[in-house]
């Protein structure tokens, strides 16, 4: 066999070893792009003018790049103030989610004690309740509080997350006894047991959790639009919403503007912690 | 009595407004309304700016706005700020959807009998559109004044219609010879449709029941009698007929503006609402026209839209402040400016003799017609179940005209049937 023809069969085999591949990164592909077109489509109609944005047959691409949009809502919209808002929100239920859940999960899954199941159940009955239900009475609680006028509504009532707090516990549950029994040998105190074993032993779990919750606050709509009489306290998504005039027509440049400056950081996130988050579920799913 | 109310009311609220003069903190009144952005955000900041830098600024009162969503979340986050029972909370002024808003506040006895500020403050009631005031009163006080009022209009391609030789069209009748002639069809698919009407029962099927000869609602609101006279049968089969013939475009779904589909000349005419001209005229990448809604027997229109309202449980020194500013905004100068803005309908009679307007209707007469139109206006009457029972008809309207899984008669029937339902539920 000359080198040609060896080259040749090599590269038969290949394709043929590919073959059975095919239909699988076929798909893949096709689920990348129904995932990724909405996305596309936002940032491109973003920097459309209104006139070709609601041009028919639609564009693919702007004809000119446009970044009027971007200017409208960044400087007639008080913006800023509206960003700020959403990162103090955001930041400060993850912080005070993790000082709840990381005690409450590690008494769930290391300790045994009188009426653990039922205050394990009543967690997982939160996790079931839609905060809809819930929202009513929140609100009058705030209200009395005398709270509607500041941020605390839009973080006190998901200091416990309930979902964090199964999933962490479960995560916990899978560190064998003995390494906590040996920690306990060695003097180190309840904290430390929490913080320098079991933390970085789930950190995979408290990423998901994390950013899980990161991405259900940052996106919040209907529960700072119910607790929140004043626009000095009001998030993000609100502000995106008031672009969506229906009477007067709907500017959908500025609003796939607003929502591209919304989105993005999720993305970032999720593009850096789109690992830890595999591991998490895949971890999981092994066991 | 009544005028010595007035004027121990007119004392009242003067020694008030010295006092606040006085007061170094200036009156903070807040007001909850549906007005996001655009042309309708930027006019509601414009005029609180212009309220707290004249008026507001000489009697010591500052307004606050809040944006709350739409009618139907405004009404809500208004209904929970009065459960909270807390002054701090509860807006002074509202915006309400006249129809589905502002009966429901009035029957819980939330809203400020206007009637002694309208006397004091010199204001005419029959400066007022009539058509506009159905639900301004309520067991005979004044609980709310017309505020972003509309009227839905015919607007039509007049561009592509002068091409193929057709006048705008007066009746159905006309309108149907008009969508057919508008319809333009290439390789087998539907490139422009030539009439558009979205599925608003309260606006459009109610507003041709009126122009049958019956209504959506009797008098005393107890009744649907156009499901007992065989009208809303006669409308809804047309509407599939129009529908199903392909001169008519079935509803679009949720989240496609209808009017972005008329400014791209995908549909050749449309039912919609006046408070969409500006944008209409300004998108549309040819002439509009604009007519009175084509009719069946006479000639009728129905209203829409937002009055404004004052909470009564407030303070009094609140309540009167707040006063000032919804006086400020009835004045001719804002009703002008404000239809000039948007398209809504001047709502008072000599906010149309300002220069603004007449200047207007000069360069644009599209927004006269919807003003003009009011001649013919029609207003629901006061129906508790009204909400309900035209959430049925949408319901039943998209079966029968978007997925076309039932006929018009299989339609009146389950509307029979909700009927009964509700006049169960209501005790009717």
């Amino acid at each position: 066999m000359t080198d040609k023809e060896f080259r040749a069969e090599q590269r038969r085999r290949r394709i043929r070893n590919y073959l059975p591949h095919l239909p699988g990164d076929i798909l893949k592909i096709l689920a990348m792009v129904i995932f990724v077109f909405p996305f596309y489509w936002m940032v491109i109609t973003s920097f459309k003018t209104l006139n070709e944005s609601i041009s028919v047959p639609p564009t693919m691409f702007p004809f000119t790049f446009n970044t009027e949009a971007y200017y409208i809502v960044v400087t007639k919209m008080n913006w800023w103030s509206y960003v700020r808002n959403t990162v103090i929100i955001t930041i400060s239920v993850i912080v005070l989610q993790l000082l709840v859940m990381v005690p409450a999960s590690y008494a769930f899954a290391k300790f045994r004690f009188y009426g653990a199941g039922v205050f394990f159940g009543t967690v997982l009955i939160a996790f079931m309740i839609p905060t809809q239900i819930t929202f009513i009475t929140t609100y009058l609680t705030m209200a009395d509080w005398k709270l509607l006028k500041t941020l605390w509504p839009q973080i006190i009532p998901f200091g416990a997350n309930a979902f964090g707090i199964f999933m962490l516990r479960q995560s916990f549950k899978q560190i064998p006894d003995e390494i906590v029994e040996s920690a306990k040998l060695d003097k180190a105190s309840e904290v430390q047991i929490m913080t320098r074993i079991l933390l970085p032993m789930s950190k995979s779990a408290m990423i998901t959790i994390a950013l899980f919750s990161f991405v259900g606050h940052w996106n919040s709509y209907f529960w700072p639009l119910v607790m929140s009489t004043s626009e000095e306290v009001r998030p993000l998504t609100i502000a995106i919403e008031k672009l969506k005039e229906i009477e007067y027509g709907i500017q959908w440049p500025q609003i796939m503007a607003g929502n591209t400056l919304l989105v993005l950081p999720v993305v970032i996130l999720y593009i850096f912690a789109s690992k830890k988050i595999i591991q998490a579920f895949a971890y999981r799913g092994v066991k | 009595m009544k005028k010595l109310l007035s004027l121990v009311l007119v004392a009242v609220m003067v020694l008030s407004v010295a006092l606040i003069a006085h007061a170094d903190e200036p009156i903070v009144v807040t007001m909850w309304h549906t007005r996001g952005s655009g042309a309708n955000g930027d006019r509601i900041q414009k005029s609180i700016d212009d309220f707290n830098a004249t008026i507001g600024a000489e009697k010591g009162i500052r307004v606050e706005h809040l944006y709350q969503g739409n009618y139907v979340k405004t009404k809500s986050a208004i209904m929970n700020a009065i459960a909270t029972n807390d002054q701090d909370i509860i807006p002074e002024i509202v915006v309400l959807e006249r129809a589905a808003g502002v009966p429901d506040f009035a029957i819980e006895g939330k809203l400020v009998d206007l009637t002694p500020y309208v006397e004091a403050s010199g204001i005419d009631m029959n400066n007022f559109q009539q058509a506009l005031l159905g639900f301004s009163y309520y067991e005979g006080e004044l609980i709310a004044l017309p505020y972003i009022r509309s009227t839905p209009v015919f607007y039509y391609n007049k561009t592509a219609a002068d091409e193929l030789g057709l006048k705008a069209p007066e009746t159905i009748a006309d309108m149907i010879e008009f969508a057919r002639a508008m319809t333009k069809v290439e390789n087998g698919e539907t490139v422009r449709y030539g009439v558009y009407m979205p599925n608003d029962p309260a606006w459009f099927i109610a507003n041709m029941m009126w122009q049958m000869g019956s209504a959506l609602f009797n008098d005393e609101g107890t009744r649907v009698p156009c499901l007992e006279d065989g009208c809303l049968l006669r409308a809804l089969t047309a509407w599939r007929e129009w529908v199903d013939e392909g001169i008519m475009a079935p509803p679009v779904p949720s989240g496609v503006s209808a009017t972005d589909q008329f400014c791209t000349g995908v549909f050749g005419s449309l039912f919609n609402s006046c408070g969409s001209m500006a944008n209409i005229l300004k998108n549309a990448n040819f002439e509009v026209g604009v007519v009175y809604l084509p009719y069946w027997e006479q000639p009728s229109a129905p209203t829409g839209g937002g009055n404004i309202a004052l909470l009564k449980d407030n303070p009094q020194e609140q309540i009167d402040a707040a006063w000032e500013f919804v006086a400020f905004l009835m004045s001719d100068e804002q009703v002008a400016q404000e239809a000039a803005a948007t398209g809504y309908l001047p709502s008072t009679k000599t906010s149309t003799e300002t220069e603004l307007i007449q200047n207007l209707w000069a360069e644009h007469p599209q927004y006269r017609v919807a003003f003009d139109q009011l001649a013919n206006g029609h207003e629901l009457p006061w129906c508790a179940f009204k909400a309900d029972f035209e959430d049925q008809m949408t319901i039943v309207c998209g079966e029968l005209i978007q997925s076309r899984t039932i006929t018009a008669e299989e339609a009146i029937q389950k509307l029979n049937e909700a009927a009964e339902m509700i006049y169960l539920e209501y005790g009717l």
